[in-house]
């Protein structure tokens, strides 16, 4: 099912992101395609040719990539980057370095790349596909499974009720919080902490509608997120949140700077023990979380959300001792429950301020809102009645409370090992059916509509 | 060879079985820090070179596994 695949992809591409989008995609596929071919010549007789062929494909998809998230913007030629290729060069780049190390053979034919690279499902919000994982699936011939089917699109119903239930209805409110120069403090905050739900229900609703979709066509796309919702810290919380931009950031970046020649021999020459062990990984991560956040966008904002997240993960590795210590020194049982649900609400605050600096357009709109936030705090605002002003009614902050309560419920129930649907399928027929004609009527009837807005806007899709 | 690589991943994480477990790496038992300490560790003790791409379930997610890993590095 590659051609037919391939085929919806670059007329998706074109309708979407236009002739530059589309060729863009195709030039990079293009360029991954024969540095590809040539790494996989040049190995068995000559390394340096190899590597050469690898340097040139990193360099032309990166410098792409760099170009129109950094290059056009300083020239103010241009604000948006072509759909996708803040996902699809991250693949191709993994692709040329699989192949280079022998962990994927190339590509033969150029269907084949064009197909991997830009497929379809992917190029609004990732996931961030490896060639080795997709392109058998891609090749490998379609059947009808009823079941199969019925799984896939179950999952997307549940997406669409995320996106359009929860994060739209949320989305609204907040816009309507953060644009008021007035709100209290308390308010702002409030909003901010609605926005991390926000985030969350909008990226991994609209996941959860593209591994539904390719589900149903027998295609199996790499998880995203695995509850980050109850993440105890930071750290955890980027094990279970974008998981495959993780795994590229880990795999070919984190790994290879930790385990390099001059990262060893400097850590060598620390004589503190302790230092010596976890230097190269604290130096490492610092870097990749920048880079994280530079390639969220292109403002100051995202390279310091990166900083922000940088610090906060680095000072873990560093002071772990440390904290150790403390919970020994205060007898915290850290597996006690109370202790678990005061790091997972503390993880969470935490990201939220870290949030400031996406929700926001730019460095100073960032500090601006900090500095509204603890000014005047206003506490009472929360209850006085001030919410209902802010495009929200008693009944959509009833649903509002009710999507938190289940995204929170149901990211529990996952990490614990729960599956959803698996426990749906058990059901008998007329409640399974009950079950997806419910989910349809809420999609259709408190999803988010309107003229001027569109339901395929997704807030990762602008990364 | 096996008794020495047991005491470099008992020391790096105390409270893992490493005689039971058989997905190490799959499981999340060893995380990317651990997995880092493990390898400059076994760098060290036996003088050997690994590096990033044998960073993979398959030499890493059991105690004989990663003896199997460090084996076929050894001159």
């Amino acid at each position: 099912m590659l051609y037919p695949i391939l085929l919806c992809s670059l007329l998706y591409l074109f309708a979407k992101a236009g002739l530059r989008g589309l060729l863009t995609g195709l030039l990079l596929s293009a360029v991954a395609f024969v540095c590809g071919k040539e790494i996989s010549r040049s190995t068995e007789t000559e390394g340096a040719r190899a590597k050469r062929a690898l340097r040139a494909g990193l360099i032309i998809i990166l410098g792409t990539l760099l170009f129109f998230k950094y290059g056009l913007r300083l020239t103010s030629l241009s604000t948006t980057i072509p759909m996708g290729l803040s996902y699809y060069a991250l693949s191709l780049c993994a692709y040329l370095l699989d192949v280079s190390h022998k962990k994927c053979e190339a590509v033969s034919r150029f269907p084949d790349m064009a197909g991997f690279s830009l497929y379809a499902f992917s190029l609004r919000q990732g996931p961030i596909n490896l060639c080795q994982e997709l392109l058998p699936q891609l090749r490998a011939k379609f059947s009808f499974d009823g079941t199969r089917v019925i799984r896939g699109l179950q999952r997307s119903l549940f997406g669409l009720m995320k996106k359009l239930v929860i994060a739209d209805r949320i989305g609204l409110h907040v816009t309507a919080i953060l644009g008021d120069e007035n709100a209290a403090g308390s308010l702002i905050l409030y909003a901010m902490l609605l926005y991390s739900f926000q985030i969350y229900a909008d990226f991994s609703g609209g996941i959860d509608v593209i591994m539904g979709l390719s589900e149903a066509l027998g295609i199996t796309l790499p998880e995203n997120f695995n509850a980050p919702l109850v993440a105890k810290s930071v750290t955890e919380y980027w094990q279970r949140w974008h998981m495959t931009l993780g795994r590229i950031m880990e795999k070919y970046l984190y790994y290879p700077l930790v385990l390099s020649k001059q990262m060893r021999t400097f850590s060598k020459r620390i004589s503190s023990k302790f230092l010596r062990r976890v230097a190269a990984a604290a130096i490492a991560n610092f870097l990749v979380f920048i880079l994280v956040g530079a390639w969220h966008g292109t403002g100051w904002n995202y390279i310091v959300y990166g900083l922000y997240q940088a610090v906060l993960t680095t000072q873990a590795i560093l002071l772990a001792p440390t904290y150790k210590k403390w919970q020994q020194a205060l007898s915290i049982r850290t597996e006690s429950l109370p202790y678990r649900v005061f790091q997972v609400v503390r993880t969470f605050v935490i990201l939220t301020f870290g949030r400031y600096f996406i929700r926001m357009g730019t460095l100073p709109d960032a500090f601006a809102l900090f500095g509204r936030t603890f000014r005047s705090f206003r506490p009472g605002a929360l209850w006085d009645g001030s919410l209902l002003t802010y495009e929200a009614t008693m009944p959509n902050l009833i649903i509002i409370f009710i999507g938190l309560v289940l995204l929170v419920f149901i990211d529990v129930k996952h990490a614990g090992g729960f599956c959803f649907r698996d426990a749906i399928a058990k059901q008998p027929a007329v409640l399974r059916y009950a079950i997806c004609y419910l989910a349809i009527f809420v999609v259709l009837i408190l999803g988010i509509y309107g003229p001027g807005y569109d339901a395929a806007n997704y807030i990762y899709g602008g990364f | 060879m096996k008794e020495k690589v047991r005491s470099i991943l008992q020391e790096i994480l105390p409270d893992v079985d490493f005689d039971a477990e058989t997905a190490l790496f799959d499981d999340g038992i060893i995380e990317s820090f651990d997995v880092i300490q493990i390898m400059s560790e076994l760098m060290d003790s036996f003088s050997i070179d690994l590096n990033a791409e044998d960073i993979e379930p398959e030499n890493l997610n059991s105690l004989d596994a990663i003896v199997a890993l460090v084996e076929s590095r050894l001159p």
